[in-house]
């Protein structure tokens, strides 16, 4: 018996941090 | 789980497609949920549509391709995410899945026109965005002086005054990168939701564009590139200001310059943040997408997951027996960069951002009672509320995202127990995609 499989794909989301002030005192 | 006789009916929700090799890409919209099947799958789901009994689908697939689909276990699969229902079952009007809860955080970009926002991206304009990239890299060339060193953000003077100038201008930024996502995906036609979210432990603009799955792949590379192209661009033009300007053509007054080199720098590590390819960051939704794989970071977590469990001798947590052989090997190539990656990423938050959070705390503690605290500098203030508002926001996002996994895995654990005959579907239906 041939076994039809489904799949999820994952979410897309593009993200863009601030400038991180703890590594920027670092 | 409805069973599905070959006399009955089944109802088939509406849904978007796309072909590619032999997978096709089917998706609901609104719900935001996309999934792959088979090439094969389609003739199902289109005979079943046309109002054929599962029997009759059967038979037409038996003709066609001269063996039996476990056609029970494919209808199963596609309820559970909602699209399809036997037809008796159809009175009811809700999908199985509800649409997803929208965060309260969040912006649709729906208002821009698909018509606008290909103009927006047209080629002639793409072709301008790459010389002014490549301008800005030549005059980097030319004179290196015109580059930010890390020292950018430590001003010798007006230190708040520069600092609070530079975190806004970021902002518009980032702000701008994440637009740019938007627009690429309202130009291939697909909705896009600007919001607020975390990668790990730190505090993020972030564009959900997951519809862009059921468009071709070249226009996905666009979609994904586009931030760092605008960033890139943003970056050159600065830099031929500061070149101009210290060559004399005009003159640059200092603050200028240092403001130019700080906001400069952040550029250039928003660039560099989107190569950290263990975090869903555009260089990974590019290699993914390069490498065709459906969903590598939570198949590499899953399969971390599983190596963890065969450690202890425990059983396997999630089933990985329908992931592709080719994907299954990639996903083995990137398990090592995850860990890798994880590592530093919690390392430099164990060292470097716990500390300086707790400098910040202990800083506000002393204010409070009435110590001897170093708040009476406004440089000092200035990174304490910038330090404060992103990191612990970042941080605030990340436990709670921890906190309510595991929630889940507690609930699908006792669920578990109360079936335990199908206990490892449970647990991997329960599972969140994805760790960040």
């Amino acid at each position: 018996m041939k076994k039809l499989t489904v799949r999820r794909l994952e979410p897309v989301k593009t993200s863009a941090a601030a400038p991180c002030s703890a590594s920027a005192s670092a | 789980m409805a069973g599905y006789p070959p006399d009955s009916h089944v109802m088939v929700r509406p849904f978007t497609h796309r072909r590619e090799g032999d997978t096709v890409t089917i998706g609901d919209i609104d719900r935001q949920v996309f999934l792959a099947i088979p090439a094969e799958g389609m003739d199902i789901l289109d005979s079943l549509a046309a109002g054929h009994t599962v029997g009759e689908t059967v038979r037409r697939y038996e003709q066609r391709y001269d063996e039996t689909p476990d056609i029970e276990d494919f209808l199963d699969a596609l309820q559970q995410e909602g699209f399809v229902q036997p037809r008796d079952a159809a009175a009811v009007p809700e999908a199985a899945q509800p649409a997803p809860k929208r965060s309260r955080r969040s912006w649709s970009m729906d208002w821009l026109p698909e018509r606008t926002a290909r103009r927006l991206l047209s080629a002639p304009i793409l072709i301008v965005l790459g010389l002014i990239s490549v301008a800005g890299v030549a005059v980097n060339v030319i004179d290196p002086q015109t580059m930010p060193t890390p020292k950018a953000l430590l001003f010798p003077v007006n230190f708040a005054a520069l600092t609070w100038a530079t975190f806004s201008l970021a902002l518009v930024g980032v702000a701008l990168h994440e637009f740019a996502h938007g627009v690429a995906a309202r130009a291939a036609g697909i909705p896009a939701r600007l919001g607020l979210g975390n990668q790990l432990y730190v505090l993020v603009a972030q564009t959900d564009l997951s519809g862009i799955w059921l468009v071709p792949k070249r226009r996905r590379y666009l979609a994904f590139m586009v931030g760092s192209l605008v960033d890139l661009v943003s970056y050159s033009i600065l830099a031929m200001v500061v070149y101009t300007g210290r060559h004399g053509w005009y003159h640059l007054p200092r603050n200028a310059d240092l403001l130019i080199s700080a906001v400069m720098l952040t550029y250039g590590t928003r660039v560099a943040w989107q190569w950290f390819f263990f975090l869903r960051t555009d260089g990974y939704y590019v290699v993914a997408t390069a490498l065709n794989c459906k969903s590598l970071l939570t198949d590499t977590e899953d399969y971390l997951y599983n190596k963890m469990a065969a450690l202890r001798r425990a059983p396997q947590r999630v089933d990985q027996s329908t992931i592709p052989a080719r994907e299954m090997r990639v996903v083995r190539w990137f398990a090592p960069v995850w860990i890798v990656g994880r590592f530093f990423a919690v390392g430099f938050f164990l060292l470097v951002g716990i500390p300086v959070l707790w400098g910040y705390c202990y800083q506000v503690l002393l204010l409070v009672t009435g110590g001897h605290t170093r708040f009476t500098s406004i440089d000092f203030a200035t990174i304490a509320v910038l330090g404060l508002m992103l990191d612990g926001g970042g941080l605030y996002l990340w436990l709670r995202s921890m906190y309510r996994r595991g929630r889940q895995r507690y609930a699908a654990r006792q669920a578990a127990r109360l079936t335990s005959d199908e206990r490892l579907e449970t647990v991997a239906g329960a599972r969140e995609p994805g760790m960040a």
